[in-house]
């Protein structure tokens, strides 16, 4: 059993449609990327996993049961959490609130202070700046906020959508080194990126979409390679 | 003939020196790369440029006459536009109804505009979607459509704030190629980007900015080896 299925997910904005029948499986432990044109259909394909869109047909599955009918907080509570494009953290609250605001399930908030350690190790920036308002931080420690707030959730499955959006070279390096080390820790990671070569790079496998389909699956090294990705998505 | 002097120039907001003593110049058919870290500064001197902020101290001249205090649609009269970084259409109206805002700025007649208007979209790559509400185009056809609206108010100067980010490369360089076709058109460009694989390429001379001050400047090839960029903006392996 995979940790995450897609079985013939199709999802419709009024009458169009934005996934055909998509399949896809993310094994326990693995990082996946999802990588293809904007309009491809991957922020949607993760709005779907977390439940702020429901599929019209075919089902999504987290360690064998349907999350496809739970509203978000329980699909939160399952273990699938979701960074969204854009951040959207709370600019206003503490760096520290916005964590906390991220530990609010049950399971979760038992672990607050341990949780809050973790994603400190992680980011000493934020340690750094837990009481300043989180509007007033930079582009790239704002994401670092974003994920740490999604690793306050406890997460199993952590799903990123175009981390580096935005970001200076030398910051995208760092976002990419973090999303391996959480990683290395034992949690999946589903990853969504216009920064296809190193998306690609990081992950063990990799999926394509192209107008709401599945147009290639394989390995990440076999992606780099094939010429249809290198013409289409690396600019080659 | 130097068309934008930008002379030691500070914007300070309260106790936050956004923007310190930077000076800089772009020729007229220059293309001038401007990169930094994210919070260097980089959209202030856009916004100080453009009639958004008003500079602390310093000057500003376009064509030899000061833009300091003139106001935005003066600004762009005189012919200096700009696109934003987070896109700024009017999302309820058509692409051909929002590039004729932009075009508006040269003529009052709606039949003229309307002709530019689907110039500038038929430059751009997208004529075909011109009757599309601006809501209903993808990434990539919004970031044209931004340089459509800067295009259409017929520019001598245009600043690109980050027209490629979130485009994948393959969309990338279709950008690329556009901007060396407005280029070629005669417009100098002044261009603020991440993707550093684009503006070395597209850039005659670029200018870094490092906490609001201006840390090097030079030819593609000599920023890139720059030991303050490497460590400040880069990262080793570069």
């Amino acid at each position: 059993m995979s940790q995450l299925e897609l079985a013939g997910v199709d999802v419709f904005y009024g009458d169009l449609p934005a996934l055909q029948s998509v399949d896809l499986v993310v094994e326990a432990g693995e990082t996946l990327s999802v990588v293809g044109a904007n309009g491809a259909g991957k922020t949607t394909m993760l709005r779907t996993i977390s439940g702020l869109l429901r599929p019209r047909g075919g089902e999504v599955r987290f360690e064998g049961e349907r999350i496809d009918r739970l509203p978000c907080h329980r699909v939160v509570e399952r273990g699938v959490v979701h960074v969204p494009e854009g951040r959207k953290i709370f600019p206003s609250l503490a760096v520290r609130e916005n964590l906390e605001l991220g530990s609010y399930t049950r399971a979760a908030r038992a672990k607050r202070a341990e949780s809050l350690g973790r994603v400190f190790a992680l980011f000493p920036r934020l340690r750094e700046r837990q009481a300043q308002a989180a509007g007033t931080l930079s582009g790239g420690e704002q994401q670092m906020l974003a994920i740490g707030r999604a690793l306050m959730s406890r997460p199993r499955l952590l799903m990123l959508d175009e981390p580096s959006l935005g970001l200076a070279p030398l910051l995208v390096k760092e976002i990419f080194s973090t999303i391996a080390a959480i990683n290395r820790d034992g949690i999946t990671v589903l990853l969504v990126e216009q920064n296809t070569r190193q998306a690609l790079a990081l992950s063990r496998r990799g999926y394509v979409l192209e107008n709401g389909r599945v147009a290639l699956v394989g390995t990440g090294a076999d992606l780099l390679g094939n010429e249809h990705v290198k013409r289409a998505y690396l600019g080659m | 003939m130097t068309l934008l002097e930008i002379d030691a120039v500070t914007k300070r907001f309260g106790g936050l020196t956004a923007v310190s003593r930077v000076s800089l110049g772009v020729g007229a058919g220059e293309i001038v790369g401007l990169i930094g870290p994210n919070g260097a500064g980089k959209t202030t001197v856009f916004h100080l440029l453009s009639g958004f902020h008003r500079p602390t101290e310093g000057a500003i001249r376009f064509k030899g006459v000061s833009v300091v205090g003139a106001m935005p649609h003066e600004i762009c009269r005189r012919g200096l536009a700009r696109t934003f970084q987070i896109v700024q259409p009017f999302v309820n109206l058509t692409a051909l109804e929002n590039v004729m805002i932009g075009a508006f700025n040269r003529t009052d007649d709606v039949a003229a505009a309307r002709t530019r208007a689907l110039d500038v979209l038929d430059f751009v790559g997208l004529h075909a979607r011109r009757d599309a509400l601006a809501r209903e185009l993808t990434l990539p056809d919004r970031k044209r459509l931004e340089m459509a609206r800067g295009l259409a108010t017929r520019p001598d100067l245009l600043l690109l704030d980050e027209v490629m980010s979130g485009l994948n490369p393959t969309e990338i360089e279709a950008i690329i190629g556009l901007i060396r076709r407005i280029h070629a058109q005669g417009v100098s460009l002044l261009i603020i980007e991440h993707v550093m694989r684009a503006i070395m390429a597209l850039s005659q001379r670029i200018v870094v900015l490092h906490h609001g001050e201006k840390i090097a400047e030079g030819r593609p090839a000599e920023v890139a080896r720059d030991a303050g960029v490497v460590a400040a903006y880069l990262g080793a392996d570069a």
